[in-house]
């Protein structure tokens, strides 16, 4: 059975950004503890933007990007971004094949993605 | 239910009252006194064994009784805290447990025959032969990971001379992906008679699909269009799987892009999808398939993987009907999967150009 963690980086200097990071693998199996956690998580999330760092996620499925997608519509509704970053080859692949880059954005990185927050 | 026969209760009251006649009977033969007060302690002795022990246990074991031969039994109202009030509260636990499992079970046996039912209405939606389609032969096939699936595939025929062939694949499988396999089977259908290409068929699927489903939930497809007078092959692709296309001149298997984004994700996807010609000379073949196929795992874990089937591909493409071709790559699968549960639906569609 797959695992997954989530670690969630708080920057305490600035206050525009939280970072999760995803640490394993998301598909059905691990789908409904991510949920659970994530729900708690949002429930107080006032910040901007959440970014997800999915540099360690290792395997993905479309279960879990439609729970990347239905996060992303949480935070629109509230007015808030996701970003997505650092991506190994096979979850950038299947992100790509989706269409995901279309709808949430997506950067090579962690600071990529803080840049491209303080630019806008 | 024989041991019901017999009481432990009426037998302890019977040995406690021939003990006490004997030992009375004793007692007045060799002191000649006492006998009233042995008279006095054999009544208060039987009057407390049956107030307090006699009757309790006579009403659990009554209902008790009436549960194991399966008549009617009722609640036991009990205060008391010793063994009778265990017995007590143990058999009204017991049988609330078997009351919700007997809900459980009824409801369980209703929603099998639902899911039955569902299960065939979509096998009916799904084609079971392959028409004949002027310039192509095709064979495919769609197996659920549960009763009912999220995978889809048809072969959509116009008097315009255009035929859709499409692979969909919606998040997740079972009732949910079902419903909405169901849905865009309709879409398609019904727009296939008002509009004249792949792109508008794909893009007005998903502007109707987009409003009808929550947004966790959506559905990848790639849809050839081939066009009888053009005999030309066109594909639109909405965020799914790659399309492979062996080329029997070269004897390869080239992959392709589908391109797109997957329906329902975004309310318009006018500027992001595209229909494009493959070229589709005589003798090559194309393979359509879910992700259930290259994401199915064998008993160590390993996936089957886009170069296996690409491998299979290129190996029987060359000299195999389009059924023959699924039917290898189905042995292929099945063989490297072995008996692993299959978690996802797959789906794989072959098309010959004849």
């Amino acid at each position: 059975m797959a695992l997954l963690t989530l670690k969630f980086v708080t920057d305490v200097r600035d206050e525009h950004y939280e970072v999760v990071e995803f640490h394993g693998e998301l598909d059905q199996s691990t789908l409904l503890n991510t949920e659970k956690q994530m729900g708690e998580f949002l429930e107080p999330f006032k910040r901007p933007v959440l970014i997800f760092d999915l540099g360690d996620l290792k395997f993905i499925n479309s279960e879990g990007i439609g729970f990347l997608v239905s996060i992303h519509a949480k935070l629109r509704k509230k007015g808030q971004n996701l970003f997505l970053c650092g991506f190994k080859k096979n979850v950038a692949d299947v992100l790509g094949v989706i269409g995901l880059p279309s709808l949430i954005p997506v950067f090579p990185s962690v600071t990529a993605a803080i840049e491209h927050m303080k630019s806008l | 239910m024989e041991f019901f026969q017999k009481s432990i209760i009426r037998k302890t009251a019977l040995f406690l009252a021939v003990t006490c006649i004997i030992l009375g009977a004793g007692i007045y033969f060799f002191e000649k006194t006492g006998i009233a007060m042995l008279l006095v302690f054999f009544v208060i002795t039987i009057i407390l064994l049956y107030v307090l022990v006699h009757r309790p246990l006579t009403q659990v074991f009554r209902e008790m009784k009436a549960l194991l031969t399966n008549r009617p039994y009722k609640k036991i109202f009990s205060q008391r805290i010793d063994e009778v009030g265990v017995l007590a509260h143990f058999f009204n636990n017991i049988t609330k447990n078997i009351e919700r499992i007997s809900v459980d079970i009824a409801e369980g046996k209703r929603m099998h025959k639902e899911l039955s039912v569902g299960s065939d209405i979509q096998r009916r939606i799904i084609p079971k032969t392959m028409p004949s389609i002027p310039g192509i032969t095709l064979f495919g096939n769609m197996r659920p990971a549960s009763e009912i699936g999220g995978d889809s595939f048809d072969i959509v025929q116009t008097p315009q001379g255009n035929n859709y062939i499409y692979v969909g694949d919606v998040t997740g499988h079972g009732v949910p992906a079902a419903l909405i396999m169901m849905m865009v089977n309709t879409i398609i259908r019904t727009f296939s008679e008002t509009y004249g290409s792949g792109y508008d068929l794909i893009v007005n699927t998903n502007r109707i699909l987009k409003q009808r489903i929550e947004p966790r939930r959506f559905m990848t497809c790639v849809l050839l269009r081939w066009n009888v007078q053009e005999q030309k092959l066109y594909y639109t692709g909405a965020g799914h799987e790659h399309i492979l296309i062996f080329r029997k001149n070269q004897n390869v298997c080239e992959v392709r892009q589908t391109g797109g984004i997957a329906l329902g994700m975004v309310p318009d996807i006018s500027k992001i999808v595209k229909e494009e010609a493959i070229p589709f000379e005589l003798g090559d073949t194309v393979v359509l398939y879910s992700d259930g196929i290259i994401e199915a795992k064998n008993m160590t874990g390993e996936m089957f993987g886009l170069a296996r089937l690409k491998a299979a591909v290129e190996q029987y493409a060359a000299t195999s009907s389009p059924e023959e071709l699924f039917t290898n790559i189905s042995k292929d699968f099945g063989i490297f999967v072995g008996d692993q549960i299959q978690e996802d639906d797959i789906t794989l569609i072959v098309l010959h150009r004849a």
